[in-house]
C-alpha cells in the first residue's frame, strides 16, 4: 500500500515542480534581464536579429531565453535609480496611494467586517449581499458613476479620488468576514459575561484571532492596488501625481533593459511583504476560504 | 523551535524590507546630486542692456587736404631745381629754373632780323625821296610799296620778340602758385620732362587728412561731420590729434589700395564690406607736415537701448542665430534645468558682444559649458 503511494506522489511533485517552475519563469528571466546590458538584451530578443538569423539559415528564429548575464551589470538599476527622475517619484506617488488604501481598508473591514460575522440586525445578510454585489461588479461598470461623483467632489487630478474609493472596498469587508465567521462564538459569549463591550470584544478577542485574515487582506489588498491601472489612468491626469504601474507603459522598445530593472524593483515590494506575512497570509486565505 | 525560526525571519525580511526603502528614500533625496554630477556644467550671464561699443584701431598717414600737381609749362630742359620734398614755399617762389638757352638764342635771331630791317628802311626812305624829285611816277610809286611793306615787316618783327620774350618769362622757371609743402619732386637737372609733374604741391591751406580702411559695421556707426579725437603719431605718443569724418566711401571689396600706405589694419571684421573713412584733421597742430604716420582708435556706440549678450553665447546654423537660455521645469523632486534654444536675431556686433533681438531680458544665457550641449539636455550650475 505505502509502496504504491510512492510513484504518484513523485509523479505529483514533479508535475507540480514544472508548473512552479513555469511560473518562476518570467521572474527568473525579468531578475537575469535585469542585470544584463542593453546590447545583450538586444541580442537576446530583437526580432530584427531574428529575421538576420533566419535570414542566414534560420540558425534560431526564436528569442535566446537566458537567465544568466554575459556580463553582470548594475547599469538598468543605476539608470533607472539615479538618471530617471520618474521612477522614484512614481514608487513614491504609489506608495502614497497604497498605503493610506490598505490601512484604511483594513481598519474600516475590520470594523464593517465585525458587524457582519459578529452583530444581529435586520437585513444584515441583504446588506452584505449588496457589499458582495458591488464587489463583482468590476471598475469598468462603476467608472462612470465614479468619475462624476468625483468630479462633483472636485477630487479629480487628487490622490483622494483613488484613495476614498479604495478605503471603502468591498473586498476586506467580505474577507474578513469569512474569516471572522469561523472564530468560535463562545469566546465572544465568554467576553460579553465578563461584562466587555463590542469595542473591547473587537479589540481584545476578535483583532488578535483575526491576525492571519488581516495579513491576508494586507498582502491580497496591497497586490492590487500596487498594480491598479485604469484608476490613476483616469483620475489622475498630472503625469506628476502618477503611480509606478504606469511607468512601464512610458518605456520604449530601446530600453528593455529599463524596463526588466524597472519591472524587478516594481515587484520587490510585493514579494518582500508576501515572504514577511507568508505564514499569515497561508492561513488567512485557508481560514477565509477565498483561494486565489 | 519553529516558532524561533519563523521569528527570525521576520526579523530578516523586516530587516530587507527596511533597507529596501532606506535605499529608495536615499536615492530619492540625493538623486538630483547624483543624476547633477553627469550632467554639463554651464556658465550662465543675463543679457545686459545699453549700447553696443565699436571699438578699432588702424593706422594711416597723414596726408595734405588738397595737392597741385605743377608741369613743365615749356618743355624746356630742367636747369636748376631749387627745392627738395618737405621744403615749405611761398606763393611765388621759384622752384626750378628751365634752360632757356634755345629760346635766348632765337631770340637774339629776332633781333638781329629786326635790326636788319630798320637799316634797310633809311635806304627804302631814301628811293622814295629820290623818286619824287626826279618826279618818276612809276619809281615812286615801286618805292612807296617797298617802303610800307618793310615797315609791317618791322612791326611783324617786334611781336615776334615780344612773344619769344613773354615765353621766355613765363616758362623760364616753375613758382608756386601758393602757400604749401613740397609733396614730391620729379624734375631732375637736365631731363626733358616726361609728361608728368615736375612738382607736386601740397596746400597746406586746406589741412590735413587721414585715409584709412574700416569695417562696415564700424561705418555705418559713424557719419559724416562725426568727431573724432583718438588720433595720435606713431612717433610721438604725446601728440593726440583731433579730426571731422569727411568721407565715407564703400571700397568695393576688402582693403583699397590707392593711397599707398594709408592702410594697415590691426582689427577687422572677416568678411564685411570694408569703406574708406576719410577723416580731416583739425588746424591747430603747427607740428604736422604731412607724411606721419598716426595710429588712429575709433570708438563708437550704437543704439542706446540694446540688449547686449557676449559672443560666444551666440550660435548660429542653417536656421539662423539663436542662443541657448536656461529653462527650469518643476520636477517631481525639485526643479530641473534644460537647455532650451531661443532663436534671436542679431542687430550688430562686435569683437566680444552681439545686440541681439527677440529675447526676453531676464533670459539667462548659457555662455560656456563643460561639455557640448543640445537643446533639451539637463544641465547643472
Amino acid at each position: 500500500m505505502r509502496s504504491s503511494g510512492v510513484v504518484p506522489k513523485t509523479a505529483a511533485t514533479l508535475a507540480l515542480g514544472i508548473v512552479a517552475a513555469a511560473m518562476l519563469l518570467p521572474i527568473a528571466l525579468t531578475v537575469a534581464n535585469s542585470l544584463m546590458s542593453e546590447l545583450e538584451i538586444g541580442r537576446n530578443y530583437d526580432l530584427l536579429d531574428r529575421m538576420v538569423d533566419t535570414a542566414h539559415g534560420g540558425a534560431d528564429a526564436f528569442a535566446h531565453l537566458k537567465v544568466l548575464p554575459d556580463w553582470l551589470t548594475f547599469e538598468q538599476f543605476a539608470q533607472v535609480l539615479i538618471r530617471s527622475p520618474h521612477f522614484l517619484s512614481m514608487f513614491w506617488n504609489s506608495a502614497a496611494l497604497v498605503v493610506p488604501i490598505v490601512a484604511g481598508q483594513t481598519v474600516v473591514a475590520s470594523l464593517a467586517a465585525y458587524a457582519f460575522a459578529k452583530l444581529r440586525f435586520i437585513g444584515r445578510d441583504k446588506l452584505f449581499m449588496v457589499y458582495l454585489m458591488t464587489m463583482l461588479m468590476p471598475f469598468q461598470v462603476t467608472l462612470v458613476p465614479n468619475y462624476m461623483v468625483i468630479d462633483r467632489l472636485g477630487l479629480m487630478n487628487h490622490a483622494s479620488a483613488i484613495i476614498l474609493p479604495g478605503i471603502f472596498g468591498a473586498f476586506g469587508v467580505f474577507m474578513l468576514r469569512q474569516f471572522m465567521a469561523h472564530i468560535p462564538r463562545g469566546y465572544a459569549e465568554a467576553a460579553k459575561m465578563d461584562g466587555a463591550g463590542h469595542l473591547t470584544i473587537f479589540a481584545r478577542i476578535v483583532l488578535p484571532l483575526a491576525k492571519p485574515g488581516l495579513s491576508a487582506l494586507t498582502v491580497l489588498l496591497f497586490v492590487d492596488y500596487w498594480n491598479m491601472i485604469e484608476q490613476p489612468l483616469i483620475f489622475l491626469q498630472d503625469a506628476v501625481k502618477q503611480p509606478l504601474s504606469l511607468y512601464l507603459a512610458q518605456i520604449n522598445q530601446h530600453e528593455r533593459g529599463v524596463g526588466f530593472a524597472a519591472s524587478a524593483l516594481y515587484m520587490a515590494p510585493m514579494v518582500l511583504l508576501f515572504l514577511y506575512a507568508e505564514s499569515d497570509f497561508v492561513e488567512g486565505i485557508q481560514l477565509s476560504g477565498i483561494k486565489g | 523551535m519553529d516558532e524561533e525560526k519563523y521569528r527570525s525571519r521576520k526579523r530578516k525580511m523586516r530587516w530587507i524590507a527596511g533597507s529596501f526603502v532606506v535605499l529608495l528614500a536615499v536615492l530619492t533625496l540625493g538623486g538630483n546630486t547624483l543624476r547633477a554630477l553627469s550632467m554639463p556644467k554651464i556658465v550662465t550671464a543675463l543679457p545686459t542692456a545699453g549700447p553696443l561699443e565699436h571699438t578699432y584701431e588702424g593706422s594711416a598717414t597723414i596726408r595734405p587736404g588738397a595737392e597741385r600737381e605743377l608741369t613743365n609749362p615749356g618743355g624746356w630742359k630742367v636747369a636748376q631745381v631749387l627745392v627738395k620734398q618737405g621744403d615749405a614755399v611761398r606763393k611765388g617762389q621759384t622752384l626750378v629754373r628751365y634752360d632757356d638757352s634755345e629760346a635766348a638764342q632765337a631770340l637774339a635771331d629776332q633781333q638781329s632780323t629786326l635790326k636788319k630791317l630798320t637799316l634797310s628802311l633809311e635806304q627804302l626812305q631814301y628811293n622814295v625821296i629820290q623818286a619824287i624829285k626826279e618826279d618818276d611816277a612809276a619809281a615812286k610809286l615801286t618805292a612807296t610799296a617797298a617802303l610800307e611793306t618793310a615797315k609791317l615787316e618791322i612791326d611783324d618783327q617786334k611781336r615776334h620778340i615780344q612773344t619769344l620774350q613773354a615765353d621766355i618769362a613765363a616758362n623760364g622757371e616753375l613758382r608756386a602758385p601758393f602757400d604749401g609743402v613740397v609733396a614730391d619732386v620729379s624734375a631732375e637737372k637736365g631731363a626733358v620732362s616726361s609728361g608728368g609733374p615736375d612738382i607736386r604741391l601740397s596746400d597746406i591751406a586746406r589741412g590735413y587728412r587721414i585715409r584709412l580702411p574700416i569695417p562696415g559695421d564700424l561705418a555705418s556707426t559713424l557719419s559724416l561731420g562725426d568727431k573724432l579725437d583718438q588720433i595720435s603719431l606713431i612717433d610721438d605718443d604725446g601728440v593726440w590729434l583731433s579730426g571731422t569724418v569727411t568721407d565715407i566711401e564703400e571700397s568695393g571689396d576688402g582693403l583699397e589700395n590707392g593711397d599707398a600706405g594709408d592702410d594697415e589694419v590691426t582689427s577687422a571684421g572677416d568678411a564685411m564690406p570694408m569703406y574708406n573713412l576719410t577723416i580731416t584733421l583739425n588746424k591747430g597742430v603747427a607740428a604736422i607736415k604731412g607724411g606721419e604716420r598716426v595710429k588712429v582708435s575709433i570708438r563708437t556706440s550704437k543704439g542706446g537701448d540694446l540688449l547686449l549678450v557676449p559672443s560666444k553665447a551666440v550660435h548660429q546654423d542653417a536656421r539662423g542665430a539663436f542662443v541657448y537660455t536656461v529653462g527650469a521645469k518643476q520636477g517631481p523632486l525639485g526643479n530641473a534645468y534644460y537647455v532650451v534654444e531661443n532663436p534671436v536675431n542679431i542687430v550688430d556686433s562686435n569683437d566680444y558682444a552681439i545686440a541681439v533681438s527677440g529675447l526676453f531680458d531676464q533670459a539667462e544665457i548659457i555662455v560656456d559649458s563643460t561639455d557640448f550641449i543640445l537643446p533639451g539636455m539637463r544641465v547643472r550650475y
